[in-house]
């Protein structure tokens, strides 16, 4: 356990979360568009597919890596998103709860990371 | 661009907020012409419709998120064919042998709404603007 590893997950944590930003404010720019379906951002379980996929990605070394975020992500359409008589499932409010929530959560996250950076520099400086 | 970051969140908020704007322009031109009867086509304005598209910003993009990530554009704006009042008014200098003039197929009422729902779609993308560029700044800051 060191402090460069409980960094890690949160930064990839803040991936996640930056990612479902953009399709949440996608989704926003869309709440007039006729047809259009709500995406949400879901995490996989790291299940039997999910590493599948990431053994298919590095079977040579010749191959380049991905980013690793296809196993552990997966955009979907939002089933719970009511679909409007023109075929839109984009709730104004539904979205804009969503948006603020993920940035609070983003926000919480990056607080995180800086006081584990805050405690690797105290250590490095003698605890001074 | 590969990874969905800052950038192509504003980008496609951005493009929210010119198809309302544009949404807007065609809903005023309505309402400004509620009783125009002379047209260049001839005949009376036919109220205009705009028709949003979604265009994925990275269509070939590795990041599934990145392939997902739509803009929003005005695809085309379509002219109601739909006839118009029939106004009474022999004394209007396009009115017909019974003395009955088409005036425009436009709905006010119908125009306003739409012009509330338009300007709050542009307040809503005006919110996430707001919403990623504090996520960035709280990036910015654990640097600090």
């Amino acid at each position: 356990m060191d402090i460069i590893g409980t960094i890690s997950p949160l930064t990839q944590a803040m991936d996640f979360h930056l990612s479902r930003q953009n399709l949440l404010t996608a989704n926003l720019a869309h709440v007039d568009t006729p047809g259009f379906r709500a995406r949400e951002l879901y995490r996989v379980d790291s299940g039997f597919e999910g590493t599948l996929e990431v053994v298919m990605q590095a079977t040579d070394e010749r191959h380049i890596a991905g980013s690793g975020s296809a196993a552990e992500w997966k955009v979907d359409v939002d089933p719970n998103a009511p679909v409007g008589p023109n075929g839109n499932s984009v709730d104004l409010d539904r979205e804009a709860v969503k948006v603020a929530s993920n940035n609070l959560r983003y926000d919480a996250l990056s607080t995180m990371v800086k006081g584990s950076l805050q405690g690797l520099r105290w250590a490095a400086q003698d605890g001074r | 661009m590969s990874a969905p970051g800052i950038f192509s969140a504003l980008e496609v908020a951005g493009s929210g907020l010119t198809a309302e704007r544009g949404r807007m322009n065609v809903i005023a031109s309505n309402l400004a012409n509620a009783r125009t009867t002379r047209t260049a086509e001839g005949g009376p304005y036919k109220r205009l419709d705009p028709v949003f598209e979604a265009k994925s910003l990275a269509p070939n993009a590795f990041d599934p998120v990145m392939r997902n990530i739509h803009k929003v554009e005005i695809g085309r704006v379509e002219r109601s064919d739909e006839p118009g009042q029939l106004l009474y008014d022999p004394e209007h200098p396009d009115a017909d042998e019974a003395g009955y003039v088409e005036m425009p197929n436009v709905n006010v009422v119908t125009e306003m709404v739409n012009l509330m729902t338009a300007s709050r779609a542009y307040e809503a993308g005006v919110t996430s603007i707001e919403s990623i560029k504090s996520m960035a700044s709280a990036a910015l800051r654990i640097g600090k």
